[in-house]
């Protein structure tokens, strides 16, 4: 130990400690076994490599992180010491395990030969011993006290940690990769007695105060964000690495945008980056071979096709055995967060791909299909379950195997909204634990007594099929003037939160997963000057509502808040009296549908669209070119519900008769498209 | 000549030092600043007890350097691009030079302290990290402990093989 140290500077003595303890083994190793015996010369031979690569590692260690900044800082200060420039040539060691390599050699030789080495591996051990421990006490008594001098608190501790910890990592990793089986060899003893003594230090004793992986002390939601930074290829290296990295590479929030069709061809990016023109060129090319390839997905990848040397066929295999892989393993646990599907010019893709697909991204709002090979039958998902509610692009261009059908399903599926996943409504506990977030958060929000939280619970009930407007609308005042927090979560469906008398909210909650929010905010003047709303970064806000939000309440404090993780489970919850809950249906979001080149669409399709009243209040483009069957009728009937819709977006074939909107629309868009079908081309 | 008197307000540290900072760099601290304003007046100072002297001297260092960037856009499709934009190569130095440990120290701190642009830029720069490596170089680079048995370990390459060509 080093004069007058303090213990939080010593950067010396707890590495030293367990080197000297390593020594004082080996000698006792050396001096009692019997070179003779091969198994206890092996077992040795291991031990030593083992030890010495330690010694290596620490000396290396010191090297880099003691002495290269002693004699930088040196340097730095213009002070000359030939100690410090000459010392830590870690030639011995070398020697010592070039000599150890040798003795494995002695492992097939005959006693004498392996007696003689271990006279020879004794005398260098017992050299090195000499060497090494004045070494180690050089260290301490002469660069201890140079550190002391020139450097400050602050920079040994710093220093301290980083050689600690590398010390731990090198006995981590060093005893992982080479001896997997002689792993806590070092650490304690192991089973042959004879050549082990017992060594008390364990892991932690060598490093206490280190700990061990920086990266576990972060945050969820910050690992969430570098998580962010990273394409799904590593994310799926990510999930390889421990429990919580696979918990988070596979955060739902992570995967909005599903790509396999680029991802299979290595363009590893959560951007869009597909070329059409190339992709429209390729499909020209391809388009006389007609080769169908229809895939069996309970066949083994290898064998479900006979060898075709083509680099298409392989590429198609190569694409859909990708997009097996996923749709088995990964959007199980991804899909609720998908919400773009790109599938467009996939040749792999059939419709029980899609079809499983669909099921697993209920809350898909971007499907696009364009030229693929998919009919009716992939479709079959949609509608069920609420799935595709939330859609809102439907590129169908160039399916031309789809029919009415497909139709009647997107039909079906605007008309339905997604239900919470079944563990997150059917498991009672969860309400049960709500009630007590409630509580808790309640208390803590607003200290006057007459504040209580009244949890709705069949809010969550009524939410899983409808559409819900919350109102605020009961007069409140008399009993609690502060209704301090308006809470709502919806997950996956669009929350329409009306104010209307509140008297002074102060708080409102949305958390993230409320995707579309609408502020009604009613009579405005109402609300108090201490009205503030929190939303997090991704909520979708009606900039119309909060224009007219900030207007009218003076201090409002409009601000994106990302860690609110707490609230996520809850429903929705208002202090005071009950919340008046009312449920009606909100008119679909489609806002882009192409079924350019369906050719097999009539009528009865365009109708099962606007079945039931249906509008699409949102829809702001629309392509039918080279739906040559649909005539004007059901087109009128269409477009007349399609109240945003400017005729400039909105495409037909120029063959209709009586043309209902010859004068506004933009007419045929294949005319000069020679891969979908139009009228006049005759594809 | 006069010195002009900047606003300071102070924090205290895990160690007890006290930092006076001013204002117009303070101001990179999102959610904290309405705090910090109060505490103008106020002799005490704000104690941080889970950042340590080192890392509030690099934030300080990093605010000053960066208090005449605009502010992050609001929007979510700017925010997208300003996510996606490289990490400067003097961000890129002063984040890496003091090891891991001192970077995780800083991002929690960021994470604290609501600095967005650091925590973005820090968090880039793990990113780059991870990129491109296999789980046990990624295990290696942090000193992740591999917690998964042979079984487990299995499953999950299989799980995640669609990640490999």
């Amino acid at each position: 130990m080093a004069p007058n140290c303090p213990e939080e500077v010593d950067v010396f003595t707890i590495p030293h400690s367990r080197m000297k303890e390593l020594v004082k083994k080996y000698l006792n190793m050396v001096s009692e076994i019997n070179f003779a015996d091969i198994s206890h010369l092996t077992n040795l031979l291991e031990n030593l490599v083992n030890t010495f690569k330690e010694f290596k590692a620490h000396e290396q260690i010191e090297n880099k992180y003691i002495m290269k900044k002693l004699k930088d800082k040196l340097r730095a200060l213009s002070v000359r010491n030939t100690a410090v420039c000459n010392c830590h040539s870690d030639n011995q060691l070398t020697d010592i395990l070039e000599l150890v390599q040798d003795g494995y050699k002695c492992t097939q030789k005959t006693e004498t030969d392996r007696k003689n080495f271990g006279t020879k591996l004794r005398k260098a051990l017992e050299d090195f011993t000499e060497t090494f421990i004045p070494h180690m006490e050089e260290e301490e008594a002469v660069f201890q006290p140079m550190l002391i001098k020139y450097f400050t608190t602050d920079e040994l501790r710093k220093i301290k940690y980083k050689v600690l910890e590398k010390h731990f990592c090198q006995n981590d990793n060093c005893a992982k990769e080479k001896f997997p089986e002689k792993t806590d060899f070092v650490l304690s003893d192991s089973s042959d007695e004879e050549c082990t003594e017992k060594l008390e230090p364990t892991k932690e004793d060598v490093v206490p105060s280190v700990n061990s992986c920086v990266v576990d002390k972060v945050p969820d939601e910050v690992a969430i964000q570098i998580f962010s930074y990273l394409n799904p290829q590593d994310l799926g290296r990510c999930a390889q690495v421990s429990h919580r990295w696979n918990r988070l590479a596979l955060d739902t929030s992570l995967w909005r945008n599903f790509l396999p069709i680029q991802w299979s061809k290595g363009v590893w990016s959560f951007t869009p980056m597909v070329d059409i023109e190339v992709e429209e060129q390729s499909l020209l090319e391809n388009k006389d071979e007609c080769v169908a390839i229809y895939y069996d997905e309970d066949a083994d990848i290898d064998e479900s096709e006979e060898d075709d040397d083509t680099k298409r066929i392989k590429k198609i295999k190569m694409e859909t055995s990708m997009l097996m892989s996923m749709m088995k393993y990964l959007l199980p646990k991804v899909g609720y967060g998908v919400k773009t599907i790109n599938l467009a010019f996939s040749q792999g893709l059939v419709n029980g791909l899609l079809y499983k697909m669909l099921s697993l991204c209920p809350l898909v709002e971007n499907l696009d299909l364009t030229h693929t090979r998919v009919s009716d039958l992939g479709f079959k998902s949609l509608g069920r379950n609420g799935c595709g509610g939330n859609l809102k692009r439907v590129d169908l261009a160039g399916c031309k195997n789809i029919t009415d059908v497909t139709l009647e399903r997107l039909s079906q599926a605007l008309r339905s909204k997604p239900e919470i996943r079944q563990e997150d409504c059917d498991d009672n506990n969860h309400e049960e634990k709500n009630e007590i977030e409630l509580n808790e958060k309640g208390d803590k929000s607003s200290k006057d007594s007459d504040c209580h939280v009244t949890c709705r619970q069949n809010i969550k009930e009524q939410t899983v099929h409808e559409d819900c407007k919350i109102s605020f609308t009961n007069d409140i005042e008399d009993h609690s003037p502060r209704m301090s927090e308006s809470l709502a979560n919806q997950k996956g469906r669009s929350v329409d939160l009306t104010l209307t008398t509140t008297p002074t909210l102060k708080v409102g909650y949305i958390t993230e997963e409320s995707p579309r929010l609408t502020l009604n905010t009613g009579n405005i003047s109402s609300f108090g000057q201490r009205t503030s709303l929190c939303c997090p970064k991704n909520c979708c806000f009606d900039t119309a509502s909060v224009k007219h939000f900030d207007q009218h309440s003076k201090n409002m404090n409009f601000k994106c808040l990302t860690d609110i993780n707490e609230w996520t489970k809850i429903c929705a919850v208002k202090h005071g009296h009950e919340s008046e809950i009312i449920c009606d249906n909100l008119e679909c979001g489609l806002e882009y549908l192409s079924l350019s080149g369906c050719s097999h669409i009539t009528d009865k399709g365009i109708r099962a669209l606007v079945i039931d009243q249906q509008t699409f209040p949102s829809l702001q483009f629309l392509d039918l070119s080279g739906c040559d069957k649909v005539t004007s009728l059901a087109l009128t009937d269409l477009v007349s519900v399609c109240t945003s819709l400017d005729h400039q977006f909105l495409y037909y074939c120029d063959n209709v008769t009586a043309d209902p909107y010859s004068d506004s629309a933009s007419g045929c868009q294949n005319l000069e498209c020679p891969t979908r079908a139009c009228c006049r081309t005759g594809c | 000549m006069y010195k002009k008197i900047v606003p300071q307000i102070k924090l205290e540290t895990y160690e007890k030092e006290v930092f006076e900072i001013d204002l117009d760099i303070a101001k990179k601290f999102g959610k904290l600043v309405p705090v910090l304003q109060e505490l103008l007046n106020d002799d005490k100072p704000l104690t941080i007890k889970t950042i340590n002297s080192g890392t509030l001297k690099k934030i300080i260092t990093w605010c000053t350097y960066h208090k005449d960037d605009p502010l992050p856009p609001e929007d979510d499709d700017n925010r997208m691009k300003h996510s996606t934009e490289e990490v400067s190569s003097w961000d890129d130095k002063f984040l890496q030079e003091d090891g891991q440990a001192a970077l995780f120290d800083l991002i929690s701190a960021a994470h604290t302290l609501d600095i967005d642009g650091l925590l973005d830029v820090a968090c880039k720069v793990v990113a780059t990290m991870i990129k491109g490596k296999a789980p046990e170089e990624i295990r290696k680079v942090f000193n992740i402990k591999n917690d998964f048995t042979q079984q487990e370990e299995d499953q999950v390459r299989k799980e995640n093989d669609w990640c490999e060509d």
